[in-house]
């Protein structure tokens, strides 16, 4: 009991932090609360960081302390500090601010428990946690769009899990226990295991916003607050995609082609995403299905997993190279407006921050020597090394599409006049998370590359 | 094995995007069946070169599913598909003015998926599916207008009626499965099976096959579109009893064949007169396709599945034609009683004509395909044991049909009246009626070569040609000079009416299903209130988990009302009476929870949903086929 209980110790400070920010909340301290998740947020994420190389099992190998959990707490604790800054700087004052942070550390703590489970419990436990909480953050506003927005996702998060709970059901009865690791039994009906991962890849693919169980995402995060749409845009589709990997790490191919239909998901995500992007006029919903390509491309390491070696190397990397690009890409955004009008001339009024997104975007398209591209370049290759090569393909033909998308925000802050208007500031918390996400996502970038060769 | 997939999956696949797009309907459905005839196409020719197509995959435990085109299956895949083929390009201008498109068109492509799974099924389980999905598809069919009372009669009429025989259906499968330790449906006999489990599927065909005593249904599901009839009365539907008699025939011990052989007797003669004292060309045409089940049944009875199928491919060819030529009057006249129709054939000339050479055709004047077929059942009557039974039964009941289509021929020819409007015209429907009845006058191309590729020999005989042709003959003048009051004596209005005894089918169904609705209408209310309480329990969570504004909160309830709507008119209800009512209650009750917020803004969750639930369903198509 105490091995378990100090083997999962970074998911136990992040949630004591959260309790003790929704304490602060509740005393009407926003300020005391952002910097009690900051700080537990970084003693979790360094706890983690002191925990790598450890390769174990909690409470009867129902939560898995591996890279893929202990990775994610790396990443998700800092997220979460970037994302609540960026929330400060948009949401200070407002009323209830401080139930943002609580609400954002509840949904990490979804996506950290997600990211480590070897129960199906345990992915619907941290399905539900990370995105009830996402919701609530959603409806912040309290005017028309947040809320149709939080319905939406509470909709489709109501039908995807009820959907994915009724596909488990299967699971569970046909091995007898709800471990993951019973389904790893080639004697099982193929047909019964097919439907349960079909409708885990519903639930899970719902907080992914993989296709076809996007639809929530340009509507959440348009009406969501900016800060609140780029958490949503990271946080639980990281711990998503983890717990995936998760599952079909114990999924005998024999029973369920999985990767097959991963990669057609991937494909269709990747396509659908780039291709709709292209029509938008507001920078949040490009970004929304920018973020719905994005997860096709994520997919393509979850293929790898068991096949290649490179596949928890490439979830991990492009994890922090997605969080880096996209938290940039949003808080430059919430800097500017959400207009692609608003980006006019941003060239001329603001050159540093018009240089940093134009790196943000280009990193998302996957451009050496940013982040995005050593992130995108294992991916590829842990798809290729598993035998979906077409699948790369497909991927590296949307990235030529995807430029284009980028290109729609990087061509009017360069090439066009501003328009005259009031000019928004930017607020202390939104220029530290560029300016750090910024100088991340060069070094990051060019440190992997090294690292590789 | 794409060939035995594409016949089925491609209307099924039509009828899915018509629901999901509802854009260009008509032409999804005609491409859904252009694919399946593409399919059958495909199928008869690997038949041709001997090769059963077989797919198989995991089904029950130990009972996989399969699928399997044999020579005799490929061969009715193939009539099916040209025949609706044909009758869907005929649909697409008969539905052009008509109300009930979505309903019509993703109906029909479904019961068409249906009706090829049936065919192409190789083991009882999926048979029985199939069945099923046909019911349902048919219900769903004849009720395209439910907002008429009769329509919405009618569609309840066919569903009960069928119910109640269906039982028959799973009696004889759980018998057979349980005899023979496999769901497999196998070309030889299987020991063990009595004579009782043979005889629940002879109770099965006897009711989708229209039956006396089930067959009242038929007449009354007229209701539905000319399309609807053209199909249920030919290919499909009804030929479903004749294909599980063909593919159980194996099965059936010598003193089941008799009995079968006596239920086709009887049908022939009762639906016969019934056909002959009708006063409505419909009416009289469905009577008329009891009566010509009746022969198949009894070719069955007799011993000569070869006959039964020569004249199921025949009278499939004919009486799509038949009910296309009346759906051209009715379109031009807006009545398909006698009394209006009289002379009408003198206006609608080519109508006429291609009813005219269909009707001969049942009739069995030669060269038309109707002749073989019914020279067919004839030998088989002459030499089967009883040959007296069996020879006279199919004897009188090929004087019956000659009768009743001369008699129609006189009412359509004879007399006058004038149409409301100049004839309009009506390329589509042309097209699809004229289509079939080239089949029909071609008929004596095909018709031996597609039973032969099935596996059998038609039987051909001298003296029962020359005795059927004597009775067409005499048949046929007999109909043409008859005048008008014999038909309208009390005795025949007896005939007339499908013979209700004791009440008929009001006493002996409706009133014990009028109480088992009554019940569960009881039910239903509880069940009402329960989802009214649930649902007030969450628009009070709601609001008070969010605040949020009325508008917002009205247009998800809005949503999810009309998201269920759509599941809904599916099933809409066609009748205020029924077992269907608690349907329409549980409909109704959340169209009005939808209306807390009406005029609001247009999302589309509900479309969306349906979206992610049909991709999902694709990947389990996907992952299932790499697994075959």
């Amino acid at each position: 009991m105490a091995t378990d209980l100090l083997n999962i110790s970074p998911q136990l400070i992040v949630l004591s932090t959260t309790v003790i920010v929704l304490c602060l909340e509740m005393a009407r301290l926003p300020r005391a609360a952002l910097w009690a998740l900051v700080v537990g947020m970084l003693t979790a994420t360094g706890v983690a960081v002191d925990m790598l190389g450890t390769d174990t099992t909690a409470f009867s190998t129902t939560f898995r302390v591996d890279a893929l959990s202990l990775w994610a707490v790396i990443i998700l604790g800092p997220a979460t500090i970037l994302f609540a800054l960026l929330g400060r700087s948009e949401l200070k004052d407002s009323a209830r601010e401080g139930t943002i942070y609580s609400l954002m550390g509840f949904s990490a703590l979804g996506a950290m428990i997600l990211a480590g489970s070897g129960d199906l419990m345990f992915i619907v436990l941290g399905l539900l946690i990370s995105t009830l909480a996402g919701m609530a953050m959603a409806a912040h506003p309290r005017n028309d769009p947040s809320s149709e927005g939080a319905m939406k996702y509470f909709i489709y998060g109501s039908v995807a899990g009820a959907i994915m709970l009724f596909g488990l059901t299967f699971w569970a009865g046909l091995a007898g226990t709800t471990l993951i690791s019973g389904i790893n039994n080639p004697d099982l009906s193929s047909y019964a295991v097919m439907f349960g991962f079909i409708t885990l890849v519903i639930g899970i693919g719902y907080a992914a916003s993989l296709f076809p169980v996007h639809f929530w995402t340009p509507d959440t995060f348009e009406g969501a607050p900016v800060s609140i749409a780029a958490y949503l845009s990271v946080v639980p589709k990281i711990g998503a995609l983890f717990a995936l990997a998760q599952v079909v790490r114990d999924l005998p191919v024999s029973l369920v082609d999985w990767p097959l239909i991963l990669a057609v998901l991937a494909a269709l995500s990747m396509t659908f995403g780039n291709v709709v992007a292209l029509w938008q006029d507001n920078v949040i919903r490009l970004l929304a299905y920018s973020t719905i390509a994005q997860s096709g491309y994520y997919v393509l390491g979850v293929i790898g997993v068991g096949q290649s070696s490179l596949a928890i190397d490439s979830l991990v990397v492009f994890g922090v190279a997605y969080l880096l690009m996209n938290a940039g890409a949003f808080a430059i955004t919430l800097g500017e407006g959400t207009r692609l009008d608003d980006f006019k001339g941003m060239g001329k009024r603001r050159p540093w921050q018009a240089v940093g997104m134009t790196i943000f975007l280009l990193s998302l398209v996957g451009m050496p020597p940013l982040a995005g591209f050593a992130g995108k370049f294992l991916l590829f290759g842990a798809a290729i090394e598993s035998g979906y090569s077409w699948l790369a393909v497909v991927a590296i033909l949307n990235s030529a599409i995807s430029l284009a998308v980028y290109m729609r925000i990087v061509v009017p802050m360069f090439f066009q006049e501003a328009e005259d208007g009031q000019i928004r500031t930017y607020a202390p918390g939104t220029s530290f998370v560029w300016i750090s996400t910024f100088v991340l996502t060069v070094v990051v970038g060019i440190g992997v590359q090294w690292f590789l060769t | 094995m794409a060939a035995i997939l594409l016949t089925i999956l491609a209307p099924l696949a039509a009828s899915a995007w018509i629901i999901v797009t509802r854009k260009k309907i008509g032409y999804a459905a005609l491409t859904g069946a252009a694919g399946s005839l593409a399919g059958s196409i495909l199928l008869f020719m690997a038949a041709l070169n001997g090769a059963v197509t077989q797919l198989q995959f995991t089904g029950l435990p130990g009972m996989p599913f399969r699928l399997e085109a044999t020579e005799m299956a490929a061969v009715l895949a193939l009539v099916v598909a040209v025949i609706t083929t044909f009758i869907l390009v005929y649909a697409i201008g008969y539905m052009k003015e008509e109300k009930g498109k979505l309903r019509f068109w993703s109906g029909i492509t479904l019961f068409m998926g249906a009706m090829q799974l049936l065919v192409l099924a190789g083991d009882w389980i999926l048979f029985v599916i199939a069945w099923e999905v046909m019911g349902f598809a048919s219900y769903l069919l004849i009720g395209t207008w439910y907002w008429k009372k009769e329509a919405g009669d009618a569609a309840n009429k066919a569903f009960i009626m069928n119910r109640v025989a269906d039982l028959g259906l799973y009696v004889g499968v759980f018998v057979i499965i349980l005899a023979g330790g496999s769901s497999q449906i196998l070309a030889e006999p299987v020991q063990g099976v009595s004579v009782v489990g043979t005889l629940a599927l002879l109770l099965a065909v006897m009711g989708k096959s229209a039956q006396v005593p089930f067959q009242s249904w038929l007449s009354a599901a007229m209701a539905g579109p000319t399309p609807v009839s053209a199909l249920l009365h030919s290919a499909t539907m009804v030929a479903a009893g004749i294909i599980l008699l063909l593919k159980a025939f194996p099965l059936f011990p010598p003193d089941a064949l008799f009995l079968i052989g006596l239920v086709g007797g009887i049908t022939i003669l009762l639906a016969g007169a019934t056909a002959i004292f009708s006063e409505d060309i419909k009416r009289m045409l469905a009577a008329s396709t009891s009566s010509q089940l009746g022969f198949m049944a009894l070719a069955i009875g007799a011993g000569y599945p070869a006959a039964a199928l020569a004249h199921l491919i025949a009278h499939a060819f004919m009486k799509s034609s038949l009910f296309l030529g009346a759906g051209i009057f009715q379109h031009e006249m807006h009545s398909t009683n006698y009394e209006k129709l009289k002379g009408s054939g003198k206006k609608l000339k080519l109508a006429f004509s291609g009813f005219a050479v269909s009707g001969l055709a049942l009739a069995g004047i030669p060269p038309l395909i109707g002749f073989w077929s019914k020279d067919a059942i004839l030998t088989a009557g002459l030499q089967a044991d009883p040959a007296s039974w069996y020879f006279s039964a199919v004897l009188i009941g090929a004087f019956f049909t000659a009768i009743y289509m001369g008699r129609a021929f006189g009412i359509l020819w004879k007399g006058h009246s004038e149409p409301e409007e100049k004839p309009k015209k009506l390329p589509w429907m042309h097209l699809g009626f004229l289509t079939l009845v080239t089949a029909v006058i071609a008929g004596w191309l095909f018709l031996d070569p597609l039973v032969e590729t099935s596996g059998f020999s038609i039987p051909k005989d001298n003296i029962a040609m020359i005795s059927g042709l004597g009775a067409a003959f005499l048949g046929l003048a007999a109909g043409w000079f008859a005048t008008a009051p014999i038909f309208k004596t009390q005795v025949w209005m007896f005939f007339r009416d499908n013979y209700p005894v004791a009440g008929g089918y009001t006493n002996v169904i409706v009133q014990p299903f009028q109480m088992l609705a009554t019940g569960a209408n009881l039910i239903e209310q509880f069940l009402l209130q329960s989802v009214f309480e649930i649902g007030k329990a969450f628009l009070m969570l709601a609001r008070w988990l969010a605040n949020v504004p009325d508008r917002a909160m009205a247009f998800v309830i809005d949503q999810i009302g009309t998201f269920n709507l759509n599941i809904g008119q599916w099933s809409q209800i066609t009748d205020d009476r029924g077992i269907v009512e608690w349907i329409a209650g549980l409909v109704a009750s959340i169209q009005r929870l939808g209306q807390y917020g009406r005029n609001i803004q247009s999302g589309l969750v509900h479309r969306e949903l349906a979206w992610s639930v049909y991709g999902m369903i694709l990947a389990l198509i996907i992952l299932s086929l790499t697994y075959l």
